[in-house]
């Protein structure tokens, strides 16, 4: 019995697929952790001219969440990375950041149910501090999801 | 012989990569998944006013193109939207975009300044309906009024923990 000549067994090398997906499988787990820190769960106001660039991350920013908080007798609480603060804890670590970039950029995620008194004074402090750049976070119209 | 028959009997150990590219590729996908429902959301871009804060008094205070205010009406839970002073005919922020892009239309500056100013008891989702208005209508430059920071702060009540 003769093998025949051309007969050729087909190994498929898995090794650069494997490499470029814990490439991807890394940066996901990362991106996934830093929202999850950043992002509390709240009802957004909705919008039609979200810009969607901005909410990648691009540039140094410092997210601020606000939320009702009835529990707590106020108006609303202050958080972030999943730390309630004081207002003025808030405005401290504004300030420090600010000194720390000159281009920073603040991110206000408040629901959509409170006043704009409570928001106010995170803006004002934020001018006071050297802050020009902010963004207000919001859902897409039609799309309420938090 | 002993060499030959030791390089004959040589074997290479290939490791079996297919099940841990079953085990990423799940993992891959649940994180695909999770991050895509956290990036639901996108952002309004503003500015703050350049008059306050380091470096602000130097500044030379310019009147803006447009000042759109929201004021909470006694007795009511509406918002009245106001332009340049004036209250809109018809109070809805559609209205208010319209407004805007026939501004826009008739040869105003989308780099001009969009100031929104608003008082304190004022829905939250208004203003940003208020500046989503702004952006549809093609508004680049929209900042929002707010009165000095110092004394926000030293007004503001200590929370406690």
């Amino acid at each position: 019995m003769r093998r025949p000549l051309h007969a050729t067994v087909v190994d498929l090398n898995l090794a650069p697929m494997v490499d470029v997906m814990m490439c991807l499988l890394i940066f996901f787990m990362l991106a996934t952790k830093m929202v999850e820190r950043a992002h509390s769960a709240i009802d957004l106001p909705s919008a039609r001219a979200i810009n969607y660039a901005d909410a990648g991350g691009r540039g140094e920013r410092m997210v601020i969440n606000i939320r009702p908080a009835p529990a707590r007798g106020e108006d609303a609480e202050y958080v972030i990375l999943e730390k309630v603060m004081t207002l003025k804890d808030v405005l401290d670590l504004v300030q420090r950041r600010r000194r720390a970039l000159a281009d920073l950029h603040c991110v206000i995620r408040a629901d959509r149910g409170l006043v704009y008194g409570v928001v106010e004074p995170v803006l004002a402090g934020c001018a006071d501090v050297g802050v020009r750049r902010v963004s207000f976070s919001a859902v897409p119209e039609g799309d309420d999801r938090s | 012989m002993t060499r030959r028959r030791q390089r004959r009997f040589r074997s290479t150990a290939i490791p079996n990569l297919a099940p841990m590219v079953d085990v990423v590729m799940v993992i891959l996908v649940f994180f695909m998944l999770g991050t895509s429902f956290a990036l639901s959301e996108g952002l309004l871009a503003t500015r703050l006013p350049t008059q306050i804060g380091p470096g602000g008094g130097a500044r030379v205070a310019i009147v803006p193109h447009v000042r759109i205010s929201l004021v909470r009406v006694p007795g009511d839970d509406r918002t009245a939207i106001c332009v340049l002073g004036l209250p809109l005919p018809e109070q809805s922020f559609s209205a208010l975009r319209e407004l805007l892009a026939e501004k826009l239309a008739a040869g105003a500056d989308p780099l001009g300044r969009v100031t929104v100013s608003a008082d304190s008891e004022v829905a939250y989702a208004d203003l940003v309906s208020a500046l989503d208005a702004c952006a549809q209508a093609g508004m680049r430059n929209v900042q929002i009024a707010v009165t000095g920071g110092a004394a926000v702060m030293d007004a503001a009540p200590e929370a406690d923990d």
